[in-house]
This record gives C-alpha cells, sequence and structure tokens, in this order.
C-alpha cells in the first residue's frame, strides 16, 4: 500500500510569495491585468517598488522607461541586478565615467530623482524598453538593496523638513525652501530675512556660475555651519533644490551637524 | 619642515582625519595634499570649489576685510566631514581637511594657523 509523506506546512517566504504574484499575474486575462494597474496608479502607487522589484529580478542588460501620458519621462538600465544608468529629459542622472561613487551615494541620488519624478508625473508606469548593449560601470551602479534601502530611509517624509522641526525650537530664526514654496520662522526681522535669503542666493549663484556639473557636485545633499557671530552661526541644509538656513547658537552646532548626518546616513 | 611635512603633521594630529589639502580659491586648485589614500584629481577640485562656495556664503555674512583669522566653515555629507580653513594672511590661500568626527574643526584651526604664518612667509 503506498503511503503519502506528510509535509508539514509552512510559512511561504517572501520569494514563493512574489512567485506566487508572477503566477496569479500570469494567468489573469489582460483587462483585469490593466484594471489592477490603473487602481494602484490612481492609489500612488510607488514607482520605487516596482523599479526595486525589476532591479532585483533582472539579471540580463534592459532597457526601461517611466512613462507618464504616453510621454517617456525617463530611462533606466538595469543589469546583473543593479541599476546601472537614468537619464531623465536626455539628462543622466549621475555622469558616467570612470569614478568610484559609493553605491549608496548612487543609490541616494537616483532614488530622489525617482521621488522628484514620481511628484511631478503621480501616474508613471514601469515598461520594458528592450535588451540593452550596456556594461556595470560599478562608479554609477547600485543594488536593490542599496535602493530599497535609501527609500526606506526617505519614505516617511522629507528629511530636511524632519530636521528643521528638530532644530526650530533651538533656533533664533530660520528661512527654509520645499518644493519651491518658502517658509520663515514667525516674527523674522526683515534684516536677518535679507540676510538668509542672499545666503541661499550665494549658493545657489555659485552653483550656476560652474562650468561643469562634475560627480563631485552631485553627490547627495550637504550641511554647512557658516560662521555669523561669536555666539551664533547659519546652519545651511541642502537637499536637491530644497534647502533650509537656521541661526543657531555656537554650542549646538557641532550636535546640528551630528544629528543631520545621522539622519541622512539611517 | 616643509608645507608637505607641515600637512603630514596636521592630518595626523587631527581626529578621524583621511586628507588635509592645501590650495588657492581664485583658481580652485589643490596645490599640495597629504591623504591617507589616493584621491582624484576631481575630487580635490572638487572641495576647492565647495569652499570657494561656502567662503562666498560667509562674506554674505560677513564681509571679507571684518572676517577674523581662521575664519573655518564645517560641512557635513552623509559620509564625511569637510573643514575649510581660510588663511587671513592671504585671502586666497585655503587648507581642506577631510575627517570623520565634527570635533576635529577646533583642532584644525588651531593647526591651520601656522601653516598659514609658513606659507605666507615664504614656505
Amino acid at each position: 500500500m503506498a503511503r503519502s509523506a506528510h509535509v508539514p506546512a509552512r510559512h511561504p517566504g517572501p520569494a514563493a510569495l512574489r512567485l506566487r504574484d508572477h503566477l496569479t499575474q500570469l494567468a489573469a486575462d489582460r483587462h483585469s491585468i490593466l484594471a489592477m494597474r490603473q487602481e494602484s496608479a490612481a492609489q500612488g502607487h510607488d514607482i520605487l517598488s516596482d523599479i526595486i522589484r525589476e532591479v532585483e529580478e533582472t539579471v540580463l542588460p534592459r532597457r526601461f522607461e517611466l512613462v507618464c501620458d504616453k510621454k517617456v519621462q525617463a530611462r533606466l538600465i538595469i543589469s546583473n541586478r543593479r541599476l546601472i544608468d537614468m537619464t531623465v529629459a536626455g539628462h543622466p542622472v549621475l555622469p558616467a565615467g570612470d569614478g568610484d561613487l559609493p553605491a549608496e551615494t548612487s543609490a541616494r541620488t537616483y532614488v530622489m530623482a525617482l521621488r522628484r519624478l514620481s511628484d511631478d508625473h503621480p501616474h508613471l508606469t514601469l515598461r520594458l524598453a528592450g535588451r540593452s548593449d550596456a556594461v556595470v560601470n560599478s562608479g554609477t551602479a547600485c543594488s536593490a538593496l542599496h535602493l530599497a534601502g535609501v527609500a526606506a530611509v526617505t519614505s516617511e517624509d522629507n528629511q530636511l523638513e524632519r530636521f528643521l522641526e528638530s532644530l526650530a525650537p533651538l533656533a533664533t530664526d530660520w528661512i527654509a525652501s520645499f518644493g519651491g514654496q518658502r517658509k520663515a520662522a514667525s516674527g523674522l526681522s526683515p534684516d536677518l530675512i535679507d540676510m538668509l535669503e542672499r545666503i541661499a542666493v550665494a549658493f545657489s549663484a555659485h552653483e550656476d556660475t560652474r562650468a561643469t556639473s562634475s560627480r563631485f557636485d552631485r553627490a547627495g545633499p550637504t550641511c554647512t555651519a557658516l560662521p555669523m557671530c561669536e555666539d551664533l552661526q547659519i546652519l545651511c541644509a541642502r537637499d536637491g533644490a530644497d534647502h533650509v538656513l537656521i541661526a543657531l547658537p555656537h554650542s549646538e552646532i557641532h550636535s546640528a551637524l551630528s544629528d543631520w548626518r545621522k539622519l541622512y546616513r539611517a | 619642515m616643509g608645507l608637505a611635512d607641515r600637512l603630514d603633521e596636521m592630518r595626523s594630529t587631527l581626529p578621524g582625519c583621511t586628507l588635509v589639502s592645501f590650495g588657492d580659491l581664485r583658481t580652485g586648485l589643490a596645490l599640495r595634499t597629504s591623504a591617507l589614500r589616493q584621491y582624484k584629481q576631481d575630487y580635490l577640485e572638487g572641495l576647492m570649489q565647495q569652499a570657494a562656495q561656502s567662503f562666498a556664503a560667509t562674506d554674505v555674512i560677513t564681509p571679507p576685510a571684518e572676517n577674523a583669522a581662521g575664519t573655518s566653515v564645517i560641512l557635513a555629507t552623509p559620509d564625511e566631514y569637510r573643514i575649510f580653513l581660510r588663511s587671513d594672511h592671504c585671502a586666497s590661500d585655503v587648507l581642506c581637511c577631510v575627517c570623520d568626527e565634527v570635533g576635529a574643526q577646533p583642532y584644525a584651526e588651531q593647526a591651520a594657523k601656522s601653516i598659514f604664518r609658513f606659507v605666507s612667509e615664504g614656505g
């Protein structure tokens, strides 16, 4: 008499769940798939998750496009489970070269660019555009793990806003710009606003006059402590187009810089 | 003791310091560097550009003529701290230090004084 083997029920792992999702998708008809995609887009589905999943699963070099309203907004090249290149409106997010940019820095830059793109085009979809003959460039490549790490840290809200919130109670004065929206501490004197604005302009103007936009300049967010007077310093934190300028007591500067670094390294 | 030796000495005394570079803010050139490992020229020039940018912003707060000796700026990136020090003898002389400890700044200010003095005296 044949005996049947008893296999104890096990909780499926992430790989098994992903496989089940793929099989379900393969079995579904075209209308159901389209409906699912439209629904997820309408719910503000995070395109970053799709990209991270493709990076994790793509071994051979492939080109992908991010599309919104039938228009290609960005192009990606994924190979060997690495995101190796991304261009937005024809411009590379990270310049190709022979550099040694850390994968975390590349991932941070890619994630920031993808978030900006996603903010500008909430209904972005990812589509496969074909094979690529690109080779992995370690200078700009990063894995799904790096992307997911950066995405997890930055997913809750704007780090710079969190930084400002944590320091505002200690700050003498502050101004900020998030997504082009300017903010300032209440009761700020016009003279101080004027000075902080001129500092922000000095930073931007210097960047605009640079002949070349090197890899160094794109290496991510910075936080600079500028001397002001014996008791006060100006902290200028910049992340892409967003910036915060805070007048802080001298004694708080080093701990504020450490806190900023913890926030961006987490 | 020449400039190279003084830069080596400064790097070895600063906590968590991996690079000290002496440069010119006007030309953006790194003229002499002491480093624990090889840095690309792009990186060194990037440091000089960032120093120039930081001091341009500093000059908005306090005009250069009124800046006290040993004006220094500290810039944090997620990976490192960069300390920029400008000479009060010659406004284009700059020292850039790369450290992993924020507490290195006062030590860098102290060490920079003697190097700027040495350079201004024709060293």
